[in-house]
């Protein structure tokens, strides 16, 4: 019986769902179909509804746009009752009666899936399985959704990525604050096959379409720049100019113990520091802060680290 | 001499489109006049329905210079700028037979940020789309260099430039203390151990330095700017078929510091205007097949990067008569070509496979010996160019179902090989502006010339290869209604390698990392929301410590010298690592190989594997891309919908690596956030948000600073054996055991300590529906501190050989000096943002900007490359970008 119920449950399953598909496909998609809706939800609605003509979504000619009750489902109750019966699928996030992320998803998904602007990696992804659900990030009733505006969009992210949104106001970061590098340049919110829904196979591969001299090949090459640039950085922002984890010599010589990387660079090297004097007495040569710990630190001289192409620069030097 | 550069050269046009700017608002101003007011329009289903088109046109004005202020903003200078921003779209009504749509957006047009998009086609058959935009990048405005030549790539020094030095401390080292009068004249301690202040005529020499060389310091704006054109179209011939193409071109020009070393033996460093001008195209197609349960797409990618510099050249501060070259960044080109296909088997089972083939080649002619400067490559090179390829490789397949209504499953496989085919050789060179001198022990041997110096680097390259092989499995189940358990699984495994390389390159071969994951979640509706999620991985690899060796074949060749064996063969015979032995001096004097490659227990000479540097790491150092691993995370969010108009939202975050079999390098690095978010929404209308976030990072790394065991019992003098604090007690002691000596260990403590505060609130509809305020508070307070334990030993400045007298007995020759903490590193920054806009009419609205922005930092980096500081490495006097600025305007909306 138990092995029965394993079979038939996702058959009824599919079933059902089948069933939903055909129903979505028959609505009525034309102005004149949407006027079970429009009835109500006209022009004083409290908010505006039918601004989706103006959209992508309200090309009645295009034969591939829904019409309301494609997405909000028949909703013969609520036709019927309007006061106490919602539509059979809400999308409002503030609703008390909002579908599940489920169901709302299902109603993008009929079109989205693999149809229009396929969204081929959305099973499985983070978002997907984390119950965000379409319409959390996408306004589709407004001409000017936040999450397609590159100004804008960081916003829609941010209502869960606090931590970026702290981020991206430090003093090193990339220019997503003033709209000019956005989110979705990196991340593909609907599912990718990179890592951290990046757009491309790999964080390198993904850097690489605005930092292509950094990829070389290299003659000769640094093996965590070639293996991940987030070794390093750390994209969303620092306080460490350029968007550096740890400032060199601290980052350089977590890798680095041989030769000059093995030395202790410390505040007493600096201008300000207080120990590299012995009773005042100290040669004048030596109270100057070394170059590995100062400045630019290990980066004054080994400055091609993102790998050189010169047949001496095997240092990073040239 | 002249400032030149104080102005951004990228200033001119947006002073044209302030001018235009102006011009235009006039008129609109004037067309206004004729306005009436009008009471604001009423919301129709024809104003709903229709696109609508927004103007604005207005002027601004920055009451201060600052290129932090300005860095991508586009206001870095003080004076006007134009306001011109459009939005105009239209095409076929909503409700007409047509599918035509069009829209053209500029925005930012008065300033060096503007964009400029315009797109039109007929929905669901054909779309085009172009874009052009800017984006300056403003680097630094202090920068001061006496370099002539800024802006191309062959820097000069001016004709009148004495090489710097600081004549009693040495007549010949280079020594840019002497740019500043009092740190450049100080009394030095002489052989005879007497304080002695610089002669008349060294004072002289220091001034005529000082005459002819700080005035030729001038500013050098660092700037960057890209420039893109964007070009795109797709066409779908039917409801199955998408083709979308795409392409863009990118200029990016200006100038950014480089460090740039002269000399690598007196480490002679300049920053120096490195010179910028890339161009890169990007290209990409698609053939998107649709089925209803099926998808397919066949996709090409081409990234194609051009380097219109090829070298940056400047002349050696220490000797102008030397110049150096460095290589700029090679151009190079991607191919990629990718497949990918998903399938619904069923209604609740999907499977997504995607593959790709990339080829990424440099072929970029080497610089040959005749432009790298001083007899650098006089051995000449193996090829005229690197040939590099590099071939990548995807596959990821993806199932998922829903085997019930409560259940989801996935799974995933992915591969990602990196596989690097460029060809490995041998390249001979000497360092940075220095003579070969010696024989090297490798000199005629393996077919190289007889004439190597013993401080020739003799190394190989290596072509870094990388296979990934990843696992993930996930369930999740809904344990109850709106309430879902998850459970994962995640398996890495890395191997890492170099074609063509004499021996394994890679610090860990190959390293497996394996997750454990859990969260759980849960939603009422409207209500609350809540998520908790734990992951736990640990990874785990084989670590090389002598994987450095592939860099310098010479360790596979017995040297001259009267060695048995090489390098390489002693470490295996041995069991070593270039390290060497981990123990004090010897009892007796070491013999045979031993006394060649470990002398007195010490590392392994770098001239016995063909190196002019000491590239062996430390036993127990473990780089952290790397290294054994457990990793601890933690992530949470709670959503409380307090009541219709309140919500409250917190999330944290937790992320524990620790890289627990380090000694040495990187050991832990731990990061936790926390944020609370309380949001108001009294109405439509009104809105307020106030939010904070914590976070905190650390990283805790270890080294030591160990030195080479000797015999020597004295500094200085005979009767000069005590050591003030440290390990030992005595100069004989403490040189016995330098290398294993425990108060040469260190550690940093790195933490960043950051709080973020803002508020934004938004008024709409005052005055009768007419006046709209929004204002933004933001407030970011950053700390990074840098605590240091540890020590350095200093000799004591007057023990010193004779003639200098002796040290008074019981006077320390040598004091352990305890480490001190980094200053810490600030940057606060406050940002206050008002704004209102006001409806004139039905159509014009006049807006309103207000924007104040104060940062306050403090950085040590800058603290040495003030006149005065550094010894060996050019000041730049760049100050901390500290500013305050103010940014108002005003601007006339027009919606039709």
């Amino acid at each position: 019986m138990h092995k029965l119920n394993l079979f038939f449950a996702p058959c009824a399953l599919a079933v059902g769902l089948l069933g939903f598909v055909p129903a979505m496909a028959q609505v009525d998609r034309s102005l004149k179909g949407d006027q079970n809706c429009t009835v109500c939800h006209d022009e004083s609605w409290r908010t505006p509804v039918l601004s989706i003509y103006q959209t992508k979504h309200g090309v009645k000619a295009d034969e591939r746009t829904p019409g309301c009750q494609s997405c909000h489902g028949g909703s013969a109750e609520h036709q019927n009752d309007p006061g106490n019966k919602s539509p059979d699928v809400v999308f409002g996030a503030k609703s008390k009666n909002l579908s599940s992320g489920e169901v709302r998803n299902a109603a993008c998904l009929t079109c989205h899936e693999s149809r229009i602007l396929p969204r081929t990696n959305w099973s499985g992804s983070q978002h997907e399985t984390r119950g965000v659900a379409c319409s959390d990030c996408h306004d589709i009733h407004t001409p000017n959704p936040r999450v397609l505006n590159k100004l804008t969009q960081p916003e829609v992210c941010f209502a869960c990525h606090k931590t970026q949104r702290a981020q991206i106001r430090r003093f090193s970061r990339h220019p997503i604050a003033e709209g000019k590098v956005t989110c979705s340049n990196c991340h593909n919110p609907h599912g990718s096959t990179g890592p951290t829904l990046l757009v491309k196979n790999s964080v390198n591969e993904t850097c690489y379409t605005c930092h292509a001299e950094k990829r070389g090949p290299f003659l000769w090459e640094h093996a965590p720049v070639v293996d991940d640039c987030t070794n390093c950085h750390t994209p969303h922002g620092s306080n460490l100019s350029p968007l550096l984890k740890m400032r060199p010599p601290m980052l350089c010589q977590s890798c680095h113990s041989g030769d000059h990387g093995k030395n202790l660079y410390s505040g007493a090297n600096l201008p300000s520091g207080n120990a590299t004097t012995v009773n005042g007495r100290l040669p004048l040569a030596s109270q100057s802060p070394p170059a590995q710990g100062n400045s630019r630190s290990c980066l004054n001289c080994h400055s091609l680290v993102h790998g050189s192409n010169h047949p001496a620069g095997a240092k990073f030097q040239r | 001499m002249k400032d030149t550069n104080n102005r951004n050269e990228f200033a001119t046009p947006s002073l044209q489109a302030v001018r235009g700017g102006l011009i235009a608002i006039v008129l609109m101003l004037a067309v206004l006049a004729g306005y009436k007011v009008n009471a604001v329009a009423q919301t129709t289903a024809a104003s709903q329905t229709t696109p609508e088109k927004k103007v604005e046109i207005g002027v601004g004005g920055v009451s201060d210079n600052s290129f932090k202020f300005g860095e991508y903003n586009g206001l870095r200078n003080q004076g006007p700028f134009g306001v011109g921003n459009f939005d105009l779209r239209g095409g076929a009504a909503y409700d007409s037979g047509s599918t035509w749509r069009w829209r053209f957006t500029g925005t930012n047009l008065g300033l060096e940020t503007r964009n400029l998009t315009a797109a039109f086609g007929k929905q669901g058959k054909f779309r085009f789309i172009f874009a052009y935009d800017e984006l300056l990048a403003n680097r630094s405005d202090t920068y001061r260099i006496p370099y002539l030549g800024a802006g191309s790539n062959n820097i000069t020094l001016p004709a009148n430039w004495i090489a710097p030095k600081v004549p009693q401390v040495s007549a010949n080292n280079v020594n840019f203390r002497s740019f500043d009068p009092i740190a450049g004249t100080g009394s030095v301690i002489n052989s005879a151990g007497v304080l002695t202040p610089p002669t008349a005529v060294q004072l002289a020499t220091l001034a005529n330095i000082r005459a002819a060389d700080v005035p030729d310091f001038r500013n050098v704006n660092l700037a960057t700017k890209r420039t893109r054109i964007d070009g795109g179209f797709s066409y779908s011939p039917d409801q199955q078929w998408d083709i979308p193409i795409g392409f863009s071109h990118e200029h990016k020009a200006g100038r950014k510091a480089l460090g740039a070393v002269s000399s690598q033996v007196s480490e002679n460093a300049i920053i120096m205007p490195d010179l910028i001008d890339y161009d890169t195209e990007q290209a990409n197609v698609s053939f998107n097949y649709k089925r209803k349960k099926l998808f397919l797409t066949g996709s090409y990618y081409g990234s194609f990067f051009n380097n219109n510099v090829k070298s940056m050249t400047w002349q050696d501060v220490a000797d102008p008569t030397k110049s150096a070259t460095m290589a700029s960044a090679p151009s190079n080109r991607f191919n990629q070509f990718s497949l990918t296909g998903g399938y619904k088997i069923s209604s609740n089972t999907k499977l997504v496979v995607t593959g790709s083939y990339g080829r990424n080649t440099q072929d970029d002619a080497f610089l040959g010996p005749s432009t790298a400067a001083n007899g650098q490559l006089a051995f000449g090179l193996p090829a005229g160019s690197l040939n590099g390829l590099v071939v990548t490789g995807t596959l990821n397949a993806k199932l998922t179902a829903k085997p019930t209504k409560k259940l989801n499953l996935s799974a995933a496989y992915k591969f990602d090989n990196r596989d690097n085919q460029t060809p490995v050789n041998i390249y001979l060179f000497q360092d940075a502006n220095e003579s070969k001198s010696g024989v090297s022990p490798f000199a005629g041997l393996n077919g190289l010339p007889v004439t190597l110096g013993s401080n020739t680097n003799i190394y190989e390259n290596r072509a870094y290869s990388k296979q990934i092989n990843q696992l993930n499995l996930q369930s999740e189940f809904a344990v109850a209604k709106r309430q879902w358990l998850q459970a994962g699984y995640d398996w890495q495994k890395i191997d890492r390698s170099c074609s063509g390389s004499w021996i394994n390159c890679a610090d860990a071969p190959a390293t497996n990392e394996h997750t454990l994951r859990a969260e759980w979640r849960k939603s009422t509706v409207g209500n609350l929301t809540a998520r908790l999620g734990y992951a736990f991985s640990w990874r785990r690899g084989k670590y090389d410590e002598n994987a450095f060796l592939a860099l310098v074949p010479m360790a596979n060749v017995v040297p001259a010298g009267g060695a048995t064996t090489s390098v390489l063969g002693y470490l295996n015979q041995t069991g070593l690592t270039g390290f060497g032995p981990v123990a004090g001096l010897p009892a007796t004097p070491l013999t045979g190989n031993a006394a060649i490659f470990s002398p007195n227990n010490n590392i392994v000479p770098q001239a016995l594997y063909g190196s002019r540097n000491n590239i062996n790491e430390l036993v127990g150092m473990r780089r952290y891309m790397v290294a054994d691993r457990n990793r601890h995370k933690v992530r949470s969010n709670l959503e409380w919908q307090a009541t219709e108009k309140f919500s409250l939202q917190g999330t944290g975050e937790f992320n524990d690596d620790d890289y627990l079999n380090s000694i040495y390098g990187l050991k832990k690095g731990t990061f936790w956030e926390a944020s609370l978010d309380a949001s108001y929404a009294a109405s439509a209308n009104l809105v307020a948000d106030l939010f904070y976030t914590y976070d905190n990072q650390r990283f805790l790394s270890a080294g030591d600073a160990y030195g080479s065991n000797s015999t020597a019992v004295f500094q200085g003098q005979a009767a000069d054996t005590i050591v003030s604090g440290g390990c030992f007690a005595t100069v004989a002691a403490k040189n016995a055991n330098a290398k294993i000596d425990p108060c040469l260990n260190w550690s940093k403590n790195n933490r960043d300590k950051i709080d973020t505060v803002g508020f934004i609130i938004r008024r709409k509809n005052l005055i009768s529906g007419k006046l709209e305020l929004a204002d933004e508070v933001m407030f970011t307070r950053a700390r990074t501190d840098t605590a240091v334990n540890g020590g350095s030993y200093i000799n004591n400045p007057l023990a010193l050989a004779a003639p200098a007298p002796p040290l008074p007995p019981g006077t320390p020759a040598v004091f352990f000096i305890p480490a001190s903490d980094y200053p810490t590193l600030r940057n606060d920054e406050i940002t206050v943002r008002p704004s209102a806009t006001y409806a004139l009419s039905k159509s014009a609205s006049l807006r309103a900007f207000y924007m104040f922005q104060r940062l306050m930092a403090a950085d040590w980096a800058y603290l040495g490359i003030q006149f005065g500081t550094g010894t060996n490495y050019l000041p730049t006097n760049e100050k901390s970008p500290s500013y305050g600025v103010h940014a108002a305007g005003f601007s006339v909306i027009f919606t039709f």
